[in-house]
């Protein structure tokens, strides 16, 4: 399927010989139209219709388009209908219409233009519902603004997605923070206007240690398949089969943190046409695995991520800091872009020389999870009784939930906190990468969640949740 | 940093109490919000039922939910969280504890689990009279048990306990609601015992009861019922018209999945009205619409889109009604279900006939009556032998296939 709604001039000889074989069974519907929308969603699911039927649903298409053209141009429609629907020669229209032969020549001319421009404005909008519903399948806006020094790796990634004879099962690795999560999402929502998957689904663990069995019950219920806890696991697989095998879906499963090399057999039964990516910490020790490990980002990026997120976090000390103090930055932190924007989080509350001092205690590379709990800790200090409290309640919200400011208030009311004071809090956890916002407050919808690591850093040093696995 | 973590109990009641508001006033009616929430609220549910102070309104906040999340068809996640409440009856009040086995007995109904089912139901009856819960309450379990029967088509005992449900759900905490779904399972039960009268009586009871209590939900499949009847008595104009009802319902509270089934239903009429352009554009409206969905049962698809292929064939565009056909034929060969393809087979046949394909048209005949052969004691089975004998004989197959 074309990337995009076919170029006007592009489109036009493909309507016109649509046109000129009305009629014309031997001969193939154009390849453009084929592979529209208009179409494809007409043909059902049939996998390789006769070309009768293609031709069918083509002339009924364009009949239909031809009675929406008739109140713009009605002479025009008029003139179409004619000679291609009704088979009639020009000569054989001339009285009806009291045109000559040149006029009706020149009408029909424009008519056809006219016709391939609505039906490819047709088609734009179905392509744009189409991609509305996929996205739905992340169930999450993306909770970045911009990715730094992803081009490359973003673009490699869309390829091996739509690379349609290889990487079944493909694999983004990197240490927590990385940006796994990110690239991914921005990945996929760049090969989503190709409109090649059919369905996208997302499925954002909860515990990162699982197992096939498990994860297939997780799938099934995303899919929907109803009274699965009357299946075995064999049959829940083989229904997860019959749905993957049957339609390309790109299965998004985000949040493993050990190696996944015992999913892989189960996983590549379902694979092909469909395609799974999935986000680790670890790299799969083998397995029939693209894997894509996310390094460090290069100290360029890193500093514009640094100022980006500085800037729009107003830290404007930080955002305006000499190259030599984000250099200094870098060596501490190394390009890991969580720990960049909590390091930007401290510095409201304490001088970038202070943090630097407190970062030379650990060694960045070796010890990355000591790095995180100490600057975690640190973050934790620089908040306020309120915002410690709001974000002591945020691991009710688990990674694949909705919460908006409402619930978190709801969940706030041990406390006795207002709304507005909720939402203050929430914009300052914000600002400190705390916490992660995704949607848009324009269209009304704007809901919270927490980065795993910040979870991990709550439920083993601040606050004791029970887990939610029964 | 020597800390010792916070106790999230708290937190954890505060939520409940949060959900139990949120969900109180949406009034039952699973709305696109409560889609939003559901995994929240299920989370805050499942970490309550680990604490033993929160267990009680964790179950309180389950049971307020249940109407929702089986309307809204998100059930099959909650069967584990009603599992692990029932291991854990110490901790919550007696007068819960059957309607907790009573709504994990509805689950496993809807999981198709039928005789768990039954002793679920059993169970919580046998536990509210053994703790003398009130008679209302026992009339609920008795018409859950009702219509457990009546899909295991035990109609006897369908028939005795809906009777026994009836002479309580009408006196106690929302007994028009009770009065309403009761009536309807009633219906049900007399629809499938053959008494198609006291089947209406029935079904017109719990339409004016659920109209007036504004539950579209319930009302919509008592719409969908009432339907069902109207086509049994070739009184398809008006079964349209109750299928149309159904659909203004299920759209006005999110219940996809069966907004497409509303959507055949309508085909259906029109097919039985042999009005199969407009049969056609509602098959084809409930095909797009399946399509969109994740997920929508097999026998939903297959039965749209024989009917589409059927009433394509009806209007005489035979080579197009043959890829719907096909499609189909594959799908009831995958569900195994003989009869439907048989009748398939039958379509298709006449399909492949009327494009001149006599000899490949009347080899599938053959086959769809080899089939039903099979069923010779079942009344379907030889209907369709004695309707599809009629075209093998007209298109002369004996002798072609010979």
């Amino acid at each position: 399927m074309p990337h995009n709604t076919p170029s006007f001039d592009d489109f036009l000889p493909a309507v016109t010989a649509a046109l000129a074989d009305w009629y014309r069974v031997d001969k193939e519907v154009p390849l453009l139209l084929k592979q529209s929308l208009l179409l494809r969603l007409k043909i059902s699911e049939t996998d390789e219709p006769l070309e009768s039927v293609w031709r069918m649903v083509c002339n009924k298409i364009l009949l239909a388009a031809i009675d929406r053209l008739a109140e713009v141009n009605p002479v025009g429609a008029k003139i179409l209908r004619c000679r291609y629907a009704d088979d009639l020669q020009v000569n054989e229209i001339v009285p009806e219409l009291a045109l000559d032969r040149h006029q009706i020549r020149r009408r029909e001319k424009k008519a056809v233009q006219d016709l391939t421009r609505l039906l490819l404005e047709q088609e734009e909008s179905l392509r744009q519902a189409r991609l509305f519903q996929l996205l739905q399948g992340l169930s999450k806006a993306p909770s970045y603004d911009q990715l730094f020094g992803a081009d490359e790796t973003v673009a490699q990634l869309a390829t091996e997605l739509l690379a349609q004879d290889r990487s079944w099962l493909v694999v983004v690795t990197g240490m927590g923070g990385i940006g796994k999560t990110a690239v991914t999402d921005q990945t996929i929502r760049s090969i989503a206007s190709n409109l090649y998957f059919e369905q996208i689904l997302a499925e954002y663990l909860t515990t990162s240690d699982i197992q096939l069995e498990k994860l297939l019950r997780l799938l099934a219920t995303q899919v929907g398949l109803p009274a699965q806890s009357g299946m075995t696991d064999d049959a829940v697989a083989e229904e997860l089969s019959r749905i993957f095998k049957a339609r390309p879906w790109l299965i998004w499963i985000d949040g493993f943190e050990a190696d996944i090399l015992h999913l892989a057999e189960g996983l590549s039964k379902l694979a092909n046409p469909s395609k799974f990516i999935l986000t680790s910490r670890h790299r799969p020790t083998g397995g029939p695995f693209f894997v894509k490990p996310l390094t460090a980002l290069s100290p360029k990026a890193a500093a514009d991520l640094l100022r980006d997120h500085a800037r729009r976090t107003g830290r404007l000390e930080m955002a305006a800091a000499p190259d030599e103090l984000i250099d200094t930055i870098y060596e501490k932190v190394g390009g890991n872009p969580l720990a960049l924007k909590l390091v930007v989080g401290l510095s409201d509350k304490h001088a970038i020389s202070t943090i630097l001092r407190d970062l030379t205690e650990v060694k960045v590379e070796q010890q990355i999870e000591h790095m995180y709990r100490h600057i975690y800790w640190k973050a934790w200090q620089a908040l306020g009784q309120e915002a410690q409290t709001v974000l002591k309640v945020m691991p009710m919200i688990p990674s694949s939930g909705k919460a908006e400011l409402a619930d978190i208030a709801g969940f706030c009311g041990y406390a006795g906190l207002d709304l507005r004071t909720v939402s203050a809090a929430l914009d300052d956890l914000f600002e400190r990468s705390l916490v992660e916002a995704h949607g848009s407050p324009w269209d009304g919808e704007k809901w919270y969640g927490i980065h795993s690591l910040t979870r991990t850093f709550l439920q083993t040093e601040i606050i004791a949740f029970p887990s939610d696995s029964l | 940093m020597n800390h010792s973590r916070q106790d999230a109990t708290p937190i954890i009641a505060a939520g409940l109490t949060y959900w139990s508001g949120w969900v109180e006033q949406l009034n039952r009616v699973p709305t696109p919000a409560f889609l939003g929430k559901h995994d929240l609220i299920r989370h805050t549910a499942k970490m309550a039922v680990k604490i033993r102070e929160t267990r009680q309104a964790a179950t309180e906040l389950v049971l307020l939910t249940f109407p929702l999340i089986e309307a809204s068809g998100h059930w099959p996640e909650w069967v584990s969280l009603l599992e692990t409440l029932t291991s854990h009856f110490d901790d919550i009040n007696q007068e819960l504890r059957p309607i907790v086995l009573n709504r994990l007995g509805q689950l496993y109904r809807m999981d198709r689990r039928f005789s768990e089912a039954v002793a679920m139901h059993h169970d919580a009856f046998e536990l509210a009279v053994q703790l003398a819960i009130e008679g209302f309450m026992q009339g609920v379990i008795l018409y859950q048990l009702a219509a457990d029967y009546c899909l295991l088509q035990r109609f006897d005992l369908a028939k005795e306990y809906i009777l026994r449900a009836m002479q309580f759900v009408t006196h106690g905490p929302r007994s028009d609601m009770h009065l309403g779904m009761s009536s309807y399972i009633r219906s049900q039960i007399e629809l499938a015992a053959g008494d198609v009268a006291e089947a209406t009586v029935w079904l017109e009871k719990s339409i004016e009861v659920l109209q007036r209590i504004n539950q579209p939900v319930e009302l919509a499949r008592a719409y969908t019922g009432y339907g069902q009847i109207l086509m049994a008595q070739g009184q398809f104009d008006k079964a349209i018209d109750a299928y149309q009802k159904s659909l203004l319902e299920l759209e006005r509270a999110s219940s996809p999945p069966e907004v497409a089934l509303a959507k055949y239903n309508i085909g259906c009429g029109y097919m039985n009205l042999e009005q199969f352009e407009q049969a056609e554009a509602v098959f084809r409206e409930a095909a797009v619409f399946m399509r969109q969905q994740i997920w929508i049962p097999l026998i939903w698809q297959v039965q749209n889109t024989h009917n589409l292929g059927h009433v394509i064939v009806k209007q005489g565009r035979f080579s197009e009604a043959e890829a719907f056909l096909r499609e189909s034929e594959a799908m009831w060969m995958q569900m195994g279900d003989e009869l439907g393809l048989a009748n398939c087979w039958d379509s298709l046949a006449e399909a492949l006939c009327k494009q001149g394909r006599l000899e490949e048209g009347c080899r599938l005949y053959r086959k769809a009556l080899a089939l039903l052969a099979k069923y010779p004691d079942n009344p379907q089975a030889q209907a369709m032998v004695a309707e599809f004998s009629q075209p093998y004989a007209a298109f002369n197959c004996e002798e072609l296939v010979d």
